[in-house]
């Protein structure tokens, strides 16, 4: 039984490495066969050279990503509680949701990059801009699920509320929420996405520190082995958030609960 | 009178809007306290709308015309006085067996230490300790429906609502649901009204079973049941008096059927 898990473990692990070994295989071959020059298509060696002087010895990367993880939980702390909170509020009040609906669809019309110039007058160049972009791409997604949540929930739960006596405040945070917990969850994947990508690009053009920033920044001194070393640290990033925050929020709630099926 | 009744319905009509569908017509019911009534009768009768008004739910309530009070006052909603047990499965997702039972308790904000002494009493008493720890989704139809109970009795109510409670486990699962109802009735002798399309069920379980016409729905007669408690299967189903009521029932039930087949 125990043996047998191990080597589905393994077996999996093997089924991750392999690919990329793959790919890092004719990553080579391309570099020794010299079709590209080499200050254009650095070898898998510079870029991890790179990344032991930046993480190690001058420290910069860790200090980039720093930068960008604080922009990224303010956006993500600001844009799930504000969507949280007018997703309530609209499910909940038919005047809520009748003002804000048609603003809601036209805002939501708009891609969040837009907004850089015009918060770039408004905010200057650092984590004000950063973080009210992260904040649109987060909000609007988790206030979607959170309305969708609420208006497709079944009523019989809140009779079982208010049988109970339950005041309005009380039915919004045991009833409600968990309930909407599932379309929420949803809102929460999306809006964490797009933050994502929505940290980067701002950093690219609306910032001087964080990932975004290091890329663009080693683009223009034609260091491209730290631009690929960019990419790869945001891909992993990526897959950490995902599953060390994601996930685990989701086995502790919906998967826990049953409501969603688990794969 | 001596005993005053717990609940009186006078001459209570229902006619829903826009539909103009007069669900139940000229209702009178008196039930007394520690009585357990069985309103029975075919699907589409009104039953579910009769038990709904008197719990108070919207748009059920209030009544076309008549009065609904309870102990001489009338009834302006859904209160935890009147707690009813659906056919349909309204467990909490998102709360353990336990903190289903402890809900209407937590949201009256009664002491943790009061809420557990009464959770774990209901779960004793329904033979529920083993699954106090897991989610609704782990448990069977029948586990289900007498956590629903647990949960319903906790609340303390004066009168308790049953709505085909046991309409969606197998049959086997139903008669011990019916047995060990009966028997928690008895020790806890709470007023209950218990809808049902099943004769036998009705039979079983109640002091007084009155029959329900068929759309517009009226109480067509009032038969008493005074088989001893507590009341088993194997010695009820013997009596030469069930078997009395029950053409009785069925007769009552099919005048209805012909004489709505004539119009």
């Amino acid at each position: 039984m125990l043996s047998s898990k191990i080597a589905e473990n393994s077996k999996r692990i093997l089924w991750v490495i392999f690919p990329f070994s793959v790919v890092l295989l004719i990553w080579q071959a391309i570099v020794w066969l010299k079709i590209f020059p080499s200050y254009l298509f650095p070898s898998p060696a510079s870029v991890l050279e790179d990344f032991i002087v930046k993480a190690i010895y001058t420290q910069t990367l860790l200090v980039h990503i720093r930068e960008s993880l604080i922009r990224l939980s303010l956006g993500y702390a600001t844009g799930i509680g504000g969507g949280l909170a007018l997703g309530v509020g609209m499910g909940l009040n038919k005047f809520i949701s009748r003002f804000f609906e048609p603003i809601v669809v036209f805002t939501h019309a708009i891609p969040g990059i837009t907004w850089v110039p015009l918060a770039i007058l408004w905010f200057g160049i650092g984590y004000e801009t950063v973080t009210f972009i992260i904040f649109l791409s987060v909000f609007f997604p988790v206030l979607y699920g959170t309305l969708t949540g609420v208006r497709t929930m079944s009523v019989k739960f809140s009779n079982v509320a208010m049988m109970c006596r339950a005041k309005k405040w009380q039915i919004i945070i045991y009833v409600l929420l968990p309930g909407a917990m599932p379309s929420i969850m949803n809102g929460m994947r999306n809006g964490a996405a797009f933050g994502w990508r929505g940290l980067v690009a701002a950093e690219m053009i609306a910032a001087s520190s964080g990932i975004g920033w290091m890329i663009v920044d080693a683009r223009s001194w034609l260091n491209t082995e730290t631009v690929i070393l960019g990419a790869i640290v945001i891909g992993i990033s990526w897959i950490i958030i995902e599953k060390l925050i994601l996930k685990t929020l989701e086995a502790k709630t919906i998967e826990k609960w049953g409501m969603i099926s688990t794969s | 009178m001596a005993n005053d009744p717990i609940l009186s319905l006078f001459s209570v009509s229902k006619l829903f809007h826009p539909s103009k569908i007069l669900a139940i017509e000229d209702i009178n019911l008196n039930v007394e306290r520690s009585e357990f009534v069985c309103i029975l009768g075919p699907n589409g009768c009104g039953k579910t709308t009769l038990l709904n008004l008197i719990a108070g739910f919207k748009p059920y309530f209030p009544p076309t015309e008549g009065r609904v009070s309870m102990n001489g006052e009338p009834i302006t909603g859904p209160g935890s006085d009147r707690v009813m047990v659906f056919q349909e499965q309204t467990l909490f997702p998102w709360l353990s067996v336990r903190d289903n039972i402890e809900f209407g308790l937590k949201i009256r904000g009664t002491p943790k230490a009061e809420r557990q002494r009464v959770s774990e009493h209901y779960l004793k008493l329904m033979e529920l300790e083993e699954f106090k720890d897991k989610y609704p989704f782990q448990l069977s139809g029948g586990m289900n429906q007498k956590t629903e109970l647990a949960r319903a009795l906790a609340l303390k109510p004066e009168i308790l609502l049953l709505d085909e409670p046991f309409a969606q486990v197998d049959a086997m699962t139903r008669l011990s649901l019916q047995e060990e109802l009966l028997r928690v009735s008895e020790i806890e002798r709470r007023t209950t009204i218990f809808v049902t399309h099943s004769i036998q069920e009705a039979i079983f379980l109640g002091d007084r079973v009155c029959v329900m016409t068929k759309r517009p729905g009226k109480i067509k007669e009032e038969v008493r049941v005074d088989f001893p408690k507590p009341r088993k299967w194997a010695t009820v189903s013997n009596e030469r008096k069930f078997a009395g009521l029950h053409n009785h029932l069925v007769s009552l039930i099919q005048e209805g059927e012909l004489g709505n087949a004539i119009k």
